[in-house]
């Protein structure tokens, strides 16, 4: 019997398996090979070719979210940020002019097109939809499909999930890649849905959670006298057992089903018999591990919307107390890499690939966990951590990036720096407002980061030549934020909105009276004109709105507030003035600049109304940098001397065209900055603290530049 | 050892014996299929239990990563065949995690194609078709004229020759040809010693041991439906080479041990998942 010849099905696995590999490999290199002078002839015939020299192989850009400039000279000066230094000294470093309003959405989005936002449309994190007057998000709508077919109590959807993508124009990587110049694009903000392109790309602020949400985290207790009321997280059911506690964790809408309801998978936690040894969570197929205040890795979660319908999703356990009551924190379900219910990069095998490279990672828009902070459910360590880990596997996967793309433009952006300052500036001693919590435990957090920040920067600059341009930007700067100003009430108090006092929803503009109403606030500064035959149920004419924008722009300047003597608002901006482009009309009628220390109420954020007009934020998000936009500059560092003093961040989408020698579009609002050729400062891309721009500010002013 | 191997045969003859019984109804191909099937699972769960499964499944993962990278940075030669020479090094570290559970399970997959070639292998000498009956003496001088080295049957079985002599390979042979439906023991006498061997003619369609040896112990391992010839005997093995038992598959002649190699693999493969293995 030739038993020889068959090692069993373990083998014929492995043997198999690894042949598969191997035969895909080779044939996939013969066939590159036999075509690549095929695919070099067509793209040499068939491709626009490039107008300019090309003075760079290879573009890299850290984007380091928020990072202030202040701050990054003040501890470069003081010895402790080396390799900034190193780049100042090489280079360039510069106050990097922002976008109007000064935030990641909106600032990203000009950076990637060249572009003010009047032509990519991105005003804000949250716009008023002009018809059903309801606050919704500015950069993407994802909605469910068109058609379904009805089988029974199931309802099959036909086609994908329709993504809308609210961004405009065209990213910089998309026009490179038109002149067949490779590009890998990781986590810079707005880029969901994921655009096609010539290069690979990963999503990030907007991807959603698997239920759909910016980020719903989750907290379970036993206890019940502990009642929340929590704005982004879910307070959920944990029953006391014998062993412990049980509960369901919430997942999509079955939308398969008609009337599905919410998915769920149901867990039990066996608790330790001090409280302080290991806990068992038991899900319907695994067994994990939890230790008090220890996050668990990633969890893959199942829920089974029908036979063969499963929709993926990983998060994170943190035990918060076992004894006397269990508490559980989750943090947001987020999207599986692996298995995408939803397109998360282009191409969607580019997720799939990272994950299986690195393992799963985190992909939620805004993934850390700020409001599991700010609403007190974690405590500053934790955050920390979930702050830490998932930068780390974003570091692994640039460096990859890094590796993988020695032509072209290597793009990242890292969030950390965003997320913990606005977290843990208020035990920063700033020099206008100081500490705002003296926790000597974390005087440090901030100057430690940017610590961190710059042993990143060595290790990139370490990996690339000198045919590599490498620049090193954020998008705003970061200030204390301790006074909060309440838009829609000070809208209210003079005059211009009218409050409806029988409605039950506090926000979302639900108490407005529409009729009654000249003016009404949303989001992060953006004051709307309730114009007659723009809005639903608009009153006002054109000739009145100008006159009212006036009015508001007057006043606001004047406002004072009464606790510090201090003016909260530096500047208000029409958009008239501010922006050019097709999508103006979508602009608030006006901005407004706060100044550093003030900025929005979160009641005004999703059209809400507070209590007071100017009051202390109380909350541990106690930084930010939605104020006025020429006190709150990023900063640019770069390997190469750059053209100007007061370079923008409309300016580095055609400064990495320029670089490749690729024209840049007309329709770009920014200069390219790294001709070679220096200049004297502009005289309109001011960065300049307290020096607002009464009418036209630089920043967002294209006919200027 | 001999006697741990009869105890290990008898043993597991008999228990396989009730699983092939119990798949019998379904016919050969249907009663191989079922084998096929359990035999996979078996595969699995044994390659799941001695296996470094995070290791197996971080490595595949990195090769699957690879492959679609493959697609993703085509464009660059140069990142093109780094990423192959990533391929072959995960390859080789996948084989190298892949290789102590594929020897270990070596030895289950052997005890079920030992019992599978019993069943399956070879069938009864057809009536009117012939045979060799082969004989290996211990020693060669036994083959030498004076010895009387003799083959008896029952008259179903026709003994159609003399013994031939092979002296240089200590081996005598008869051919035999069927004659009437029957099962019985032929037996060789070599000198003093007789040796039985089971003999099927005709009949049901039904797997049956072409060797009887007392060889080696690893011979008796492998041909486990006899008892070992005891050492001392003159007659080292006695071997009837039956006809192949026909086995086929929607009219398709296929051998036994490629359809237990193809199910077993793509019923091992199809039920991983469930059984939460990685390979």
């Amino acid at each position: 019997m030739p038993v020889h010849a068959y090692l069993g099905p373990g083998a014929g696995f492995t043997i198999v398996s690894t042949f598969f590999v191997l035969f895909a490999a080779f044939a996939s290199a013969f066939l590159v090979l036999l075509t690549w002078p095929i695919r070099w002839i067509l793209k040499l015939v068939f491709r626009p070719k490039r107008t300019g020299p090309r003075r760079a192989r290879r573009v890299v850009i850290v984007g380091l979210d928020g990072q202030d400039p202040e701050l990054t000279e003040e501890w470069m000066n003081q010895g402790l940020l080396p390799n900034f230094s190193k780049l100042r000294e090489r280079g360039a470093f510069a106050r990097l002019g922002t976008t109007l309003p000064a935030e990641s959405p909106v600032a990203w989005s000009s950076f990637q097109t060249g572009c003010n936002p009047g032509k990519h449309r991105i005003y804000d994190f949250l716009v008023p939809n002009r018809k059903s007057l309801m606050p919704e998000l500015s950069s993407a709508n994802v909605a469910a499909p068109a058609r379904t077919l009805k089988l029974g109590k199931y309802l099959i959807p036909l086609g994908s999930p329709i993504i809308e993508a609210g961004r405009k124009s065209q990213s910089f990587w998309s026009i490179l890649g038109r002149f067949g110049i490779f590009s890998s694009v990781l986590r810079v903000p707005i880029t969901f849905p994921p655009e096609k392109f010539n290069g690979v790309l990963l999503s990030a602020m907007n991807v959603p959670d698997v239920k759909g949400s910016q980020g719903t985290y989750f907290y379970f207790t036993t206890n019940p006298d502990d009642k929340r009321s929590l704005m982004s997280g879910q307070q959920c059911e944990l029953r006391s057992t014998p062993q412990g506690a049980a509960g369901e964790l919430p997942g999509p809408e079955n939308t398969l089903l008609k009337d599905g309801g919410e998915l769920r998978i149901p867990f039990t936690i066996t608790t330790s018999s001090n409280g302080t040894g290991p806990a068992t969570l038991k899900l319907p197929d695994q067994t994990i591990e939890l230790k008090n205040d220890t996050y668990t890795p990633w969890i893959t979660l199942s829920y089974k919307a029908a036979i063969g319908f499963t929709v993926r999703g990983i998060c994170r356990f943190l035990l918060l107390d076992q004894k006397p009551h269990v508490r559980l924190y989750i943090t947001p379900i987020q999207i599986d890499p692996e298995n995408p219910a939803l397109p998360i990069s282009h191409p969607v095998s580019f997720s799939m690939y990272l994950a299986k490279k690195q393992g799963p990672f985190a992909t939620l828009g805004v993934a850390e966990d700020t409001s599991g902070l700010n609403e007190g459910v974690i405590g500053e360590e934790p955050f920390l951590q979930q702050c830490q880990d998932i930068h780390k596997e974003r570091e692994i996967m640039f460096f990859d990036a890094l590796a993988r793309t020695r032509k072209g433009s290597v793009v990242c952006v890292f969030d950390i720096t965003d997320r913990v300052q606005h977290m843990f500036f208020r035990f920063h001693k700033d020099k206008q407002w100081g500490a705002a919590i003296d926790d000597p435990r974390y005087h440090n957090v901030l100057r430690d980061l940017y610590i961190q920040m710059d042993a990143l920067v060595g290790r990139v600059m370490a990996q690339i030549d000198d045919d590599t341009a490498l620049m090193v930007l954020s998008d705003h700067g970061f200030k204390p934020f301790r006074r909060a100003v309440e838009l829609n009430r000070w809208l209210l108090e003079n005059g211009y909105l009218a409050e409806k006092t029988d409605s039950k929803t506090p926000d979302l503009l639900q108490r407005v009276d529409w009729s009654k109403t000249r003016a009404y606030a949303v989001g992060f500064g953006g004051i709307y004109i309730n114009m007659a035959g723009r809005e639903a149920s608009g009153i006002v004419g054109k000739e009145e709105a100008r006159q009212i924008k006036l009015e508001i722009a007057e006043k606001l300047k004047a406002l004072r507030d009464p606790v510090h003597d201090r003016a909260p608002v530096s500047e208000v901006y029409d958009r008239d003035q501010a922006y050019s482009g097709p999508y103006v009309q979508d602009a608030p009628d006006l901005v407004v600049g706060f100044a550093p220390g003030y900025r929005v109420a979160w009641e005004t954020v999703t059209g809400g109304f507070g209590t007071e007009v100017v009051s202390d934020n109380t909350r541990p998000w106690a930084g930010d940098h939605n104020m006025n936009p020429p006190q709150v500059p990023g900063m640019l560092f770069c390997n190469r001397p750059i053209d100007t003093d007061t370079p923008n961040i409309i300016d580095i989408a055609p400064s990495v065209l320029d670089l490749f020698g690729v024209p840049i579009p007309g329709h770009m609002d920014g200069k390219p900055i790294m001709t070679g050729r220096r200049s004297q400062p502009a005289a309109t891309a001011s960065h300049t603290p307290n020096a607002p721009k009464t009418s036209q500010p630089a920043e967002t002013t294209p006919p200027a530049r | 050892m001999t006697s741990l191997v009869s105890i290990y045969n008898s043993t597991f003859t008999l228990v396989f014996g009730w699983v092939y019984t119990a798949t019998k109804w379904l016919g050969a191909m249907g009663s191989l299929v079922a084998l096929s099937f359990l035999g996979g699972i078996l595969m699995v769960w044994i390659f799941g239990k001695v296996s470094n499964q995070d290791a197996i499944k971080a490595t595949r993962n990195r090769m699957n990563a690879e492959l679609i990278a493959l697609r993703l940075f085509k464009d660059d030669l140069r990142i093109f065949f780094r990423i192959q020479k990533e391929i072959l090094l995960w390859t080789l570290k996948y084989l190298k995690h892949s290789m102590i559970p594929m020897v270990i399970i070596m030895l289950p997959v052997m005890a079920i194609l030992i019992q599978l070639n019993l069943h399956y292998a070879v069938g009864p000498l057809e009536i009117g078709k012939q045979a060799l009956v082969k004989v290996i003496l211990r020693d060669a001088k036994t083959l030498e004229p004076g010895t009387e080295i003799s083959l008896q049957a029952r008259d179903s079985l026709a003994i159609e020759t003399q013994g031939v002599r092979i002296p240089e390979n200590r081996e005598i042979s008869w051919r035999v040809r069927g004659v009437a439906a029957d099962r019985f023991d032929l037996v060789v006498t070599a000198g003093k010693d007789s040796v039985s061997k089971h003999m099927a003619v005709g009949g049901a369609r039904e797997g049956v041991s072409s060797l009887r040896t007392g060889e080696h112990w690893l011979t008796n391992l492998l041909y486990p439906a006899e008892a070992p010839i005891p050492p001392e005997s003159a007659i080292e093995s006695i071997e009837v080479l039956y006809p192949a038992l026909p086995l086929s598959f929607f009219g398709w002649g296929m051998d036994w041990m490629i359809v237990f190699f193809v199910l077993s693999m793509v019923f091992g493969f199809a039920f991983k998942g469930t059984l939460g293995v990685q390979i």
